[in-house]
């Protein structure tokens, strides 16, 4: 690597070798040499040896033009000495020594505008904390010269430090699009910059070019192509993303043991999913991520007494992903009637998730479930107060923990708001019809069952409720045949439906009608 | 007044006999002879017999035969017979007078009373016939009863014998010469009778009050005067007369093996196994060594056993093949039997134990049938007891206590039936909101969907943060500014 040092005129950043600094133009090696010395030194007057600054162009006190040599003091002295002899030559002569000096001045503004870098001058003005005025040089200089790279990637670095990462996304992709020694770094923090971007930033835009540079350039390039897998799966290309972390893997790159697992899984290939599950478990079998992941994949495959075995094994991972895990858990607790079980889980992840929806639905489902109802009630209020995709199912809840309380009036409200809320099913209508009932409204409630029938033919509950109705009303002939469709449908389920009883129920019914 | 009723029953008796042994006094004179003998002495001498009065009586009537094998010599020295016989009660007697002590009196009471008769040694014939009109006239209310004496010896007897013959010629003549009983005879009836009665009083007091016991009986006679004991009471079905005699008879003589297996042999004839067996095992205890004896206590607990298993007592047939076989290993079936016991008896435990789960298992369901009554869940009652009901079902009839319970049950549960099949008809509600069990299961199913796949995304995000973190550490120099 080539030896920099500071031009003594610019203190731009030059090659040590080089004759003359890339910014100003202004002599580096002769001077030096001139001096014998290095350019930091204090140097004298070559015509009258009176100490000089470093950068001072003109002696001031003999005159003599340090660039050029020559004496400007010299002249006055001759025009002095002749003045005597003709005023008029003095005259003359002065005015040409100032058309001349103007002259020169002007020269050295040409010569020092022609000579000015504005790419030092930017990094010299970020470096003492400019970075506004620093990042507006960059950007003049980059409007007349757009293929300044190293103006580019200064410019992603001053936009960085000012926390613009937006712009210094910009300025690395850019920097990156126009290829060059520093295409893969410009990559990397282009990507960066773009996760710490307010709006954040365009990640497709930026994997298309990750993956074209990995293609032409970096194919065996570890770390970019497991940057570009997780991208891939972050934009739900999971076979992109399995693709990418395999050739990562070849390439020797470090993967997270969990990673070839779950990748496997969100591209549902589950015996590979599989095994490289039970290779993570192998290697710690206490691997959290990967006793989730294989807990999710049981669940996928719709075993859920698998999947809620390995997922109580399962340690903390990260409080979004526990509180998932957790909401899961419960949720399966439910399913298999356990309450009891489930409350401590879905506390948990209410806990962790406060934000999700969810999580607090399923933990008022729960408390429901538990007969805690007041509590039950309360959470469920919250949510279907809110606008939100459970509101209407809350409410429906609600009305059914009302009833359990024996308060129709809040049933019956609670129903209707359910209603309102765009909850209109089957379910919906039949908790109407027999909150009707309860209030002793035979007619109202023969109204709803029937319009639940309507909406669902084969819904149990309404041909049960339907039946009960209609028999406890007298109408055995009508009512037998709802029971009758009750039992039909109640096969699915005889044991938690009460088949049997319904069954001696009808058979009764038969025989008090012969 | 007794005296009366005793020659009226006497002249009855007589009156019913028509076939009369060659020899003196005819069968009912000669049981009124030792009948009047015995209340003579029970009550001259202050002696309980009366109390044996039976016994004596069935000792009197002995048939010929018995007489005859009783005392063998009685035809050719009826003297002899007696003394022989007085010999033996006496040193039979003991300390007390037992049935077959009385019994033995009556047979030699007879025998005496005959000896002792007139016209024993007269012609046959009109011996017989007035043998006959005896039967028929007797009267006992003319009895001379004499101070009892003991006989000093046989002589005493002899003598009496021969005033009992001194009128024969007379008898004899008068018979012959067709004046027939009404003469001598009937004049000489009353003294001879009270000389027999007389006669059999003494000898019988004689034995009684005897002061030592004779030494001319032998322990083989003993013996054979206590199997015949045996035998009377085995054959008077007296167990309890046995038992009281028995010690007596232990004093007496020695029970040998032999002995012992007679006795046991005899009572296991007439029924009595159990005593019979204690007897032989008296035997075994005496005589290990008798295998007969063992066999026949090994088929005694055989039998036992054959017969509780006959009537399904299977322990107590085990208990009884088991014991049969300890006494006699090489019994022929108590093996056999013993294994076909053993596999009753697990065939029976298993069926009573499957019983009484069966039972157990519808008495349960009882109890729920009840716990859901109590929640008005009364079809699901109705249900349970139905199920009750054909579990009791399930239970046979060949263990009283089961069956018993089954009985019960089965009641029990059709009457709970059918108050509930009413109670069901009038809360029908009761069934409302049943068919909402399978919503919360839909409920679930529908609002909780993709939160696997969600935390699989999570899990994705997460690795990429972690990449980014540490990306944004490695690159940190690249954005300091030079």
């Amino acid at each position: 690597m080539a030896t920099m040092s500071k031009c003594p005129f610019c203190g731009g950043l030059v090659d040590a070798a080089a004759d003359q600094c890339m910014h100003c133009g202004g002599p580096l090696k002769a001077r030096d040499a001139q001096r014998g010395g290095t350019p930091s030194a204090p140097s004298l007057c070559p015509t009258c040896k009176s100490p000089v600054a470093s950068g001072d162009i003109v002696c001031t006190k003999c005159g003599t033009n340090l660039l050029t040599g020559q004496r400007i003091a010299d002249e006055r002295q001759k025009a002095g000495k002749s003045r005597g002899k003709s005023i008029g030559r003095f005259f003359t002569y002065a005015a040409a020594a100032l058309v001349l000096l103007a002259s020169g001045v002007l020269l050295v503004i040409l010569a020092m505008h022609l000579m000015r870098d504005p790419v030092g001058e930017a990094r010299r003005l970020a470096r003492s904390g400019n970075l506004a005025e620093a990042s507006e040089v960059l950007q003049a200089h980059l409007q007349k010269t757009p293929d300044d790279i190293t103006a580019r990637f200064l410019l992603g670095q001053i936009s960085w430090q000012g926390q613009q990462y937006d712009r210094a996304a910009e300025a690395f992709e850019a920097a990156a699009r126009q290829g060059g020694p520093r295409e893969r770094d410009a990559l990397i923090l282009a990507v960066l910059a773009s996760e710490r971007a307010a709006q954040g930033g365009n990640r497709q835009q930026l994997l298309d070019l990750l993956s074209a540079a990995v293609q032409q350039r970096y194919s065996m390039d570890g770390e970019l192509l497991r940057l570009k897998a997780l991208l891939q799966g972050l934009g739900e290309d999971y076979k992109g993303q399995q693709e990418a972390l395999r050739e990562a893997l070849l390439s020797g790159a470090e993967v997270p043991s969990a990673l070839p697992g779950l990748t496997s899984a969100l591209d549902q290939d589950w015996n590979l999913a599989e095994k490289y599950l039970n290779d993570a478990l192998q290697e710690n079998e206490n691997d959290a991520k990967a006793l989730v992941v294989r807990g999710m994949v049981h669940l996928m495959r719709e075993q859920p007494a698998e999947a809620a075995a390995v997922l109580a094994k399962a340690g903390a991972v990260a409080p979004a992903v526990d509180g998932l895990v957790k909401l899961q858990m419960g949720i399966l607790c439910l399913a298999q009637s356990e309450p009891g079980k489930a409350l401590p889980l879905l506390t948990e992840a209410r806990k962790l998730l406060p934000e999700d929806i969810r999580a607090a639905f399923f933990y008022a489902l729960c408390l429901q479930e538990n007969k805690l109802t007041e509590e039950a009630i309360a959470a469920l209020e919250h949510i279907a107060s809110g606008n939100n995709p459970y509101s209407g199912i809350a409410a429906l809840q609600m009305a059914v923990a009302f009833m359990e309380q024996n308060n129709l009036d809040r049933a019956a409200a609670a129903a209707r708001q359910a209603g309102e809320s765009g909850l209109n099913t089957a379910r919906q209508a039949t908790i109407q019809g027999r909150i009707h009932a309860l209030q002793n409204d035979p007619v109202k409630a023969e109204q709803a069952y029937r319009r639940a029938i309507s909406m669902m033919a084969d819904y149990p509950a309404a041909h049960l409720e339907l039946g009960l109705l209609l028999v406890s009303g007298g109408s055995v002939d009508a009512g037998l045949p709802e029971l009758e469709k009750y039992l039909e449908l109640a096969k699915a389920d005889p044991e938690r439906m009460r088949a049997n009883e319904i069954d001696v129920l009808v058979t009764q019914l038969r025989q008090a009608r012969q | 007044m007794k005296k009366h009723l005793l020659l009226y029953s006497l002249i009855g008796m007589l009156a019913l006999g028509c076939a009369l042994p060659a020899i003196a006094w005819g069968p009912r004179v000669q049981l009124a002879v030792v009948d009047t003998a015995l209340k003579l002495v029970s009550r001259e001498e202050n002696l309980q017999l009366t109390r044996l009065q039976d016994a004596a009586r069935a000792g009197a009537t002995l048939s010929p035969l018995e007489m005859e094998e009783l005392f063998p010599e009685m035809q050719a020295d009826p003297l002899r017979a007696i003394e022989n016989d007085m010999a033996l009660l006496s040193a039979a007697r003991g300390a007390r007078i037992d049935a077959y002590f009385a019994f033995r009196l009556g047979a030699l009471g007879k025998l005496v009373g005959r000896a002792t008769a007139p016209m024993a040694n007269a012609d046959p014939a009109p011996r017989s016939q007035y043998i006959n009109d005896v039967e028929q006239v007797a009267d006992m209310g003319n009895l001379k009863p004499e101070t009892r004496k003991i006989l000093k010896s046989i002589a005493d007897l002899e003598r009496v014998m021969r005033e009992a013959n001194a009128g024969n010629d007379l008898i004899t003549g008068e018979y012959q010469s067709g004046s027939g009983f009404r003469g001598t005879a009937a004049a000489r009836l009353g003294i001879d009778i009270s000389r027999s009665v007389n006669a059999v009083a003494d000898v019988w007091w004689t034995i009684i009050s005897a002061g030592a016991v004779p030494g001319n009986i032998s322990e083989a006679q003993l013996q054979r005067y206590v199997l015949d004991a045996y035998d009377f009471y085995v054959g008077r079905d007296s167990l309890a007369e046995m038992d009281a005699s028995e010690p007596n008879y232990r004093k007496l003589v020695k029970y040998s093996a032999d002995m012992n297996g007679k006795i046991g042999d005899m009572l296991y004839a007439a029924g009595f196994r159990e005593r019979a067996v204690k007897h032989y095992e008296e035997a075994a205890a005496e005589a290990p060594d008798r295998r007969d004896i063992l066999e026949k206590i090994g088929n005694y607990h055989s039998e036992v056993a054959e017969e509780a298993l006959k009537k399904g007592l299977l322990e107590e047939a085990m208990a009884g093949f088991e014991k049969a076989l300890a006494i006699n290993l090489l019994h022929p079936t108590a093996e056999r039997s013993r294994l076909e016991v053993a596999g009753l008896i697990k065939q029976r435990d298993e069926q009573i134990a499957l019983y009484q789960s069966q039972l157990k298992q519808a008495e349960d369901l009882q109890s729920l049938a009840e716990e859901e009554a109590g929640k008005n869940r009364f079809a699901e009652a109705v249900a349970l007891l139905k199920q009750s009901e054909e579990s009791y079902a399930m239970v046979g009839d060949e263990f009283p206590s089961e069956a018993q319970r089954r009985a019960r049950g089965i009641r029990d549960v059709r009457a709970r039936i059918e108050e509930l099949q009413q109670g069901l008809l009038t809360n029908t509600l009761a069934f409302s909101g049943t068919g909402f069990a399978p919503d919360r299961d839909a409920l679930i199913r529908e609002y909780s969907g993709g939160i696997d796949l969600e935390t699989l995304k999570a899990l994705i995000r997460l690795e990429y943060d972690a990449e980014i973190q540490r990306l944004n550490t490695q690159f940190q120099s690249a954005v300091t500014l030079e």
